[in-house]
């Protein structure tokens, strides 16, 4: 790859512009940053990129991690390797046991334990499946009963009256298992709102609105007393 | 707490910052991992290390470089594009290839195009119009290249058209997109 440092103002700027899009080879990508530690204007070239691009990140939508994630980061981020304050180590115990607590009361998730929210049925052969909330993980839980599919995705709506549905995300292809719920979609999850399951291109409706037949629907039957 | 704020305490390695970093930050980049890896196990590895290099690297973050949430964005893309490269150089493929869907959709004009999904804002609307105002070719590019990471190698193979066309392509979509933003 060509010197970094002999670009011209607007190859530098195509630089930037390739390293956000994610077009770059890893290895030239390594090399921006590298660069950037030192080269001041280069970096700002990425900052301007990297906030013309955002919009279309910040459209994802967001699903909450499992919580053994973070459990996992605080582990991979364990004391004896990460003291880096050699003036705290006294303390060092007692500020892990506090950022503990404050973790665990950061991460708790406001719901009850497992209950269950709706019976989505259908009008062809499909079964009917049971949708819960999972207990502590603020997650949605269905039955594993859902066809298994290579090249579609099923996509979970959320209905409210008078209002588009909104997308709650992806289920995994082959319909099992559990589906992580960011909690101001949680507080939605009452009655009179309903729930619908879609059948969608790889990655989701493109349109933001359900497009392909919806095989799943039913009221959601509690009523709002989580939150 | 900002997160400019946050990122600051965390370079000092302030677990409570960290611990509220998470909190703020992770919905949105495991989703974004999702999106881009759409493997469940893939994303949570890549979000785990995301926030390790976060921990050890917080104190590269600079005021110019972004906002946090574009500076984490983007960390967290580059990783994900490493995973799937080097998945998809074993061969371990995980899905109907992108633009066989994008390619139906394309022939469908009632359809609208994937940017669409950008609904919310007056930015993010900016954006999907300025996107929509690329040719179809250039667009594709941007496309399997902003979602998948695909290299201008992998595009030229994917798109069918050689290397120095895809490169112009993507200078060219870029620069105009530039100008595009910037009007």
């Amino acid at each position: 790859m060509t010197d970094i440092t002999s670009l011209n103002e607007d190859e530098r700027d195509l630089l930037a512009a390739e390293y956000v899009l994610g077009v770059l080879l890893s290895s030239e990508r390594a090399a921006v940053d590298q660069a950037m530690a030192t080269d001041t204007k280069l970096r700002r070239n990425v900052g301007i990129w990297s906030d013309r691009f955002f919009p279309l990140m910040a459209a994802v939508p967001a699903v909450a991690p499992p919580t053994y994630l973070f459990t996992r980061l605080q582990t991979a981020i364990g004391p004896e390797a990460n003291d880096k304050y050699t003036t705290r180590k006294g303390l060092g115990w007692v500020a892990i046991a506090a950022a503990m607590i404050l973790a665990a009361f950061l991460l708790w998730p406001q719901v009850p334990t497992e209950t269950q929210i709706a019976t989505l049925s259908g009008t062809g052969a499909q079964s009917p499946i049971n949708v819960a909330l999972g207990h502590e993980h603020g997650e949605i839980l269905f039955d594993p009963i859902l066809p298994v599919m290579v090249d579609r995705d099923y996509e979970l709506w959320l209905v409210e009256p008078g209002s588009p549905p909104r997308s709650l995300g992806l289920l995994s292809r082959a319909g099992t298992g559990a589906l992580g719920i960011a909690a101001d979609a949680l507080r939605d999850l009452t009655a009179p709102n309903a729930l619908a399951i879609s059948v969608e291109p790889i990655g989701g409706s493109p349109t933001g609105q359900p497009t392909g037949p919806v095989i799943l629907s039913g009221p959601i039957t509690v009523t709002g007393t989580r939150g | 707490m900002q997160l400019e704020a946050a990122l600051a305490l965390v370079a000092t390695g302030d677990r409570h910052a960290f611990a509220q970093l998470y909190k703020a930050t992770a919905p949105h980049l495991y989703g974004l991992a999702l999106r881009i890896l759409k493997r469940r196990d893939w994303a949570e590895d890549v979000v785990q290390e995301t926030y390790l290099q976060i921990w050890h690297k917080a104190a590269l973050y600079h005021a110019d470089a972004g906002s946090p949430r574009a500076w984490l964005s983007v960390m967290l893309r580059n990783r994900s594009f490493d995973r799937l490269r080097r998945e998809r150089a074993r061969g371990s493929g995980t899905t109907a290839p992108f633009d066989e869907v994008l390619q139906s959709r394309l022939a469908d004009e009632e359809t609208p195009s994937p940017f669409n999904r950008v609904a919310d804002g007056a930015e993010a609307r900016r954006l999907a119009d300025c996107l929509e105002g690329l040719e179809a070719n250039p667009r594709r590019a941007i496309q399997l290249a902003f979602w998948d990471g695909l290299t201008h190698d992998e595009l030229s193979m994917r798109l069918a058209a050689p290397l120095g066309t895809v490169k112009s392509w993507i200078r060219r979509s870029l620069m105009r997109l530039k100008a595009c933003l910037d009007l």
